[in-house]
């Protein structure tokens, strides 16, 4: 299927501005809402994250800890991850 | 002679005819008749000839038959004998590959069974695995109250390296 070179020159505009927002977006994912003192922890940690704009997402799936979405990029501190990556080391054990 | 009854012309005149008649049947019956006889006898001979020649034919082609025959066996025995020979071998071959294949297919056999439960294992492994992690994901969903999982997040942000890696 052919696309009309306007609309591909559209698509190519929206996803370059999407990856823009996208890059500079923080999400912090977490199995309760962070207290002050929980967010301190982690600016202190990271001091990138000072003073930036952070989205905070409940998810109780993660159980405890946290996972912090910077970009593209991801940091995964959570209990549930924690067990992902000991499932991930016992089958790499196994093979 | 007249006394006698003999009349000597017609006695001159029978003798003239005998001669006559004896000149004719020589020169017209008598030859012809020995020389039908000669060539009779010579068939004859000639027949007994062939005859002879025939039966010695005969005797030759006995003789050859019988000689025949005897070749013709011992062309058989040797043929038997070779071909019992060629089985007997052709036999050890196919017995060789038959174990041969056998063997390989045993060898074959064995490694797809180790395989096999090897495979089987490395599943029971990964499946015990998914187990225990659901297991233990419930498990800590269930019994982690609230203060117990601020407490768990405390700790790891407590302990979290500040120069943290950052994955893709």
């Amino acid at each position: 299927m052919k696309i009309h070179g306007y609309i591909k020159e559209n698509l190519k505009k929206r996803l370059i501005e999407d990856l823009e927002k996208e890059k500079g977006k923080i999400v912090v994912f977490s199995a309760l809402s962070l207290s002050d003192e929980e967010k301190e922890l982690l600016y202190a940690k990271i001091p990138r994250l000072k003073g930036a704009y952070i989205e905070f997402i409940t998810d109780r799936n993660l159980i405890a800890g946290v996972i912090i979405k910077i970009g593209s990029k991801v940091i995964d501190l959570s209990l549930k991850g924690q067990l992902n990556n000991l499932a991930q080391l016992a089958y790499e054990t196994n093979r | 002679m007249e006394n006698l009854g003999i009349d000597p012309k017609l006695m001159l005149a029978q003798i003239v005819n005998f001669v006559l008649f004896f000149i004719i049947v020589k020169k017209f019956i008598a030859k012809p008749f020995i020389q039908f006889i000669a060539n009779e006898k010579k068939k004859e001979k000639d027949k007994e000839r062939i005859l002879e020649e025939v039966k010695k034919s005969e005797e030759e082609c006995l003789a050859k038959e019988q000689e025949l025959k005897l070749r013709t066996k011992k062309v058989m025995t040797d043929a038997l004998d070779e071909a019992k020979k060629e089985t007997t071998t052709f036999k050890s071959e196919m017995m060789r590959q038959a174990e041969k294949e056998v063997s390989e297919m045993k060898v074959r056999a064995q490694k797809q069974l180790t395989d096999e439960r090897e495979e089987l294992h490395t599943q029971m492994k990964d499946q015990t695995l998914n187990l225990s992690v659901s297991i233990v994901t419930e498990a800590l969903k269930e019994s982690l109250d609230e203060e117990s999982k601020r407490k768990v997040t405390k700790h790891i942000l407590s302990n979290m390296p500040s120069q943290i890696a950052v994955k893709n």
